[in-house]
């Protein structure tokens, strides 16, 4: 018989494809969980947690503590280059603007109280005085090495396809064997009510669906957006970046504490994209909980999608 | 075949329900999530960011020591900068921290840290320092940054420094200036017979050293972009004229022979050519020369003054002041001379533009109704804003990041002078910049290398 290899490679192919998925797909009916549904469970978790981190006035849900520190990447660059070398006199009267106090940030300085009393000359002469002792650096440029270049760790604050978010509020219990256990239960949640009605019509439901429960009010939203802007600190790199814009997606419990980090699921390309990238974060988790959002709606702001555009802040730099 | 029979045949009931539940499962994934709520954030704080900076750790008083110092130098650039807020170390709920551990965050948010610094120092056998230091995020609990630097302890301020960066960089978004110098012009003496020396030190006003022995009158000091070398305009034999300056070398030479004077130089961005100012009769022209064959070119040539040449970041454009139309004015070339175009049409005279590192922004003095103001524009000449007025502020140079604007501003009477100020670009952060002498014409380096 003369042998069709093609078709026995396709079918050995098929073969091993389903075998894998025998294998590794597990099965709904050996792991039958009875639910309460994990979503809840999981709540109720990060809830404690919560209200542990609210004692000790830590809003922040501590990922998982790693087992080692990280490590200082070793970047060892010399910069040997010395500075040129001040006479001692010098460099000690330099030296004294250290002790004096530094002036306030924000304060304008008026232009009289911002004059300082006029300079002792003689340190001048002194300056003169030392420049003919001082032997010229013979060092050539090439041995000043700067830290400039150096690789720097990747933060690890990446963006994320869309595609991982899980719909579960916990990326790390992303399983198949929960995924296919909703899929059992919302498949018997919406029998249920064709079940309940012997005529078969549909039961009406205990939510008054009046337009305000299919979307979030403009209050709310308005006050999420201010709330978030208030503790959003902008990055001095990006106020003055048109087009930079940082895309964070995260969900929420009932109460308005995030159930997880919140993930970036992207940022423009531009130099300042890291750290305005790590200022929405900090703003989402600094600023929780988000206790004014209305509760009864809660399974339409559960899950937010959150751009942050510094371009309106054009000019302040 | 045999083999595929075999495995058919055992399929079981079970087996096939698997099988359906990962078609399922596959369906599940396809099909679209459920809705997202969208929201856009336009509005934000410019506030400082509020960082933690414990002193840098050390197994013996002398590291710990450096620690400290190095500590001290970080904080002092940071708050400088305006952007950045330290946080007083009597706040901090832990006093000692351990460089190999991990930060307690908690204690950090407590006090409101965006951001924590931990650093150690060694003093190594062979008498160099080592500094290591951790940038952390306190909210999102992730190292930043983890670097290591090494250097002679006479050079141990640059560490420092270098960690300035690093922090400004990662927090900002845009590279840092504190690793950079300042050249000026050191005066001293009676008002009518100062004694003028170029002079050097860091951004910070450390390290100061004299460059000239004061005999002849120098001005108008600029930095090449390998900060080895300085271009000035100095009395020296009697006549005004360019001249370069090594620094690592010491070496002086004079820029061409000119028969009138040549003032006002500036190099251009790739350190190749000097532009400056050749004078004629009653009058200026700007002019190039190509520091390697020492060829003159002329770029303008108007019956005016025309002076303050400075190149934008790319070397294609240059912007220079004129009184072509009367009182000194604002324009702008292509780097061939070509296209002269004004920019500058508000009140008063407007004269020495610098065109910042970033080449967003035209650094200005303008004088009028009396006062001297220091101001930007955009290199079309819109966006004009003043950062500081005052009874004479003038020669703005930008910081290598074009962030930082540095200037003198004189003061009146007898006992007068002029001192050094720095302010950035939204105007808000304006601050003396030490000296051991009265201090003007200041030109700021690029970062050192």
């Amino acid at each position: 018989m003369r042998i069709n290899w093609s078709l026995l490679t396709s079918f050995a192919v098929h073969a091993a494809i389903l075998l894998m998925a025998i294998v590794v797909l597990p099965s709904p009916q050996e792991h039958k969980i009875p639910e309460p549904p994990p979503i809840a469970v999981n709540i109720e978790d990060f809830q404690d947690v919560a209200k542990r981190a609210n004692q000790t006035t830590d809003k922040v849900k501590k990922p998982p503590e790693p087992t080692e520190t990280p490590k200082v990447q070793k970047v060892e660059k010399k910069i040997d280059r010395p500075s040129p070398k001040p006479a001692k006199e010098v460099k000690q009267a330099a030296r004294e603007p250290q002790a004096q106090p530094e002036p306030k940030p924000e304060a304008k300085p008026e232009p009289k109280q911002a004059e300082p009393a006029p300079p002792d000359p003689t340190p001048l002469e002194e300056l003169i005085k030392k420049t003919e002792e001082v032997a010229p650096d013979p060092k050539p440029v090439e041995e000043a090495k700067q830290a400039e270049s150096k690789p720097v760790p990747k933060p690890r604050i990446k963006p994320k396809p869309p595609k991982k978010i899980a719909r579960k509020t916990k990326q790390d219990e992303f399983k198949l064997d929960d995924i296919a256990a909703l899929l059992n239960k919302t498949d018997e949640e919406k029998a249920a009510p064709s079940d309940q009605s012997d005529t078969g019509t549909p039961l009406q439901g205990l939510q008054n669906l009046t337009g305000n429960e299919q979307q979030v009010t403009a209050t709310a939203l308005d006050w999420l957006r201010q709330r978030v802007g208030q503790c959003w600190s902008i990055p001095a790199g990006a106020r003055d970046a048109a087009g930079l814009v940082v895309t964070l997606r995260f969900q929420l419990d009932i109460n308005g504490n995030l159930t997880a980090q919140p993930l970036v699921e992207r940022v423009t390309n531009h130099p300042a994209a890291q750290a305005a990238a790590r200022s929405a974060l900090a703003a989402l988790v600094q600023c929780q909980p988000y206790d004014r959002m209305p509760k009864e709606t809660h399974r339409l702001w559960a899950d937010i999608r959150m751009k942050f555009d510094p371009s309106v802040m054009v000019g302040l730099n | 075949m045999k083999l595929l029979t075999v495995m058919t045949s055992s399929l079981s009931l079970a087996v096939l329900q698997r099988a359906t539940a990962a078609v399922l499962i596959l369906i599940g994934l396809a099909l679209p999530a459920h809705a997202v709520l969208e929201v856009d954030i336009n509005q934000g704080q410019v506030d400082p960011i509020a960082i933690a900076l414990p002193n840098f750790g050390g197994a013996d008083p002398q590291s710990q020591q450096y620690g400290v110092d190095i500590t001290t130098i970080i904080g002092n650039n940071l708050e400088r900068s305006g952007l950045f807020r330290p946080l007083p170390q009597n706040s901090y709920l832990q006093q000692q921290v351990d460089f190999n551990a991990q930060p307690q965050f908690v204690d950090w948010q407590t006090i409101q840290a965006r951001a924590l610094v931990t650093g150690q120092t060694v003093v190594l056998g062979d008498g160099r320092i080592r500094a290591d230091f951790r940038l952390w995020d306190v909210y999102s609990q992730n190292q930043i940054l983890g670097l290591q630097f090494v250097t002679t302890q006479k050079n141990w301020r640059r560490i420092g420094h270098l960690i300035s960066d690093a922090i400004y960089k990662a927090m900002t978004g845009e590279e840092g200036y504190f690793d950079s110098r300042i050249v000026y012009i050191a005066e001293s003496g009676p008002k009518d017979k100062r004694k003028k020396v170029l002079t050097i030190m860091d951004q910070d006003g450390f390290n100061v050293r004299a460059l000239t022995s004061g005999n002849d009158l120098v001005l108008t000091p600029r930095f090449s972009p390998t900060s080895q070398e300085i271009t000035y305009m100095s009395f020296a034999g009697g006549r005004p004229r360019v001249y370069l300056y090594n620094i690592d070398t010491r070496q002086r030479e004079v820029v061409g022979e000119f028969p009138n004077m040549s003032f006002s130089p500036r190099f251009s961005p790739d350190g190749q050519r000097v532009i400056m100012s050749l004078q004629e009769g009653g009058n200026s022209n700007i002019y190039e020369m190509d520091l390697r064959s020492r060829r003159l070119r002329q770029l303008t040539n108007t019956a005016a003054i025309d002076t303050a040449p400075s190149y934008s970041q790319d070397g294609r454009r240059i912007v220079f002041e004129s009184d072509r139309d009367g009182g000194q004015q604002i324009y702008v070339m292509n780097a061939d001379g070509s296209g002269q175009q004004r920019i500058s049409f508000g009140k008063g005279r407007y004269s020495t533009p610098v065109w910042s590192p970033r080449g967003d922004n035209i650094a200005f003095t303008r004088f009028g109704g009396g006062r001297f103001s220091i101001g930007v524009m955009r290199p079309d000449g819109s966006g004009e804003r003043i950062l500081t007025e005052g009874f004479h502020n003038e020669g703005p140079t930008w910081s290598p990041n074009g962030r930082v604007i540095m200037f003198f501003r004189e003061s009146r009477g007898e006992n007068g002078g002029a001192k050094l100020y720095s302010v950035d670009l939204t105007g808000y952060n304006e601050r003396p910049v030490q000296t051991p002498t009265f201090a003007s014409d200041p030109a700021w380096s690029p970062l050192l290398r």
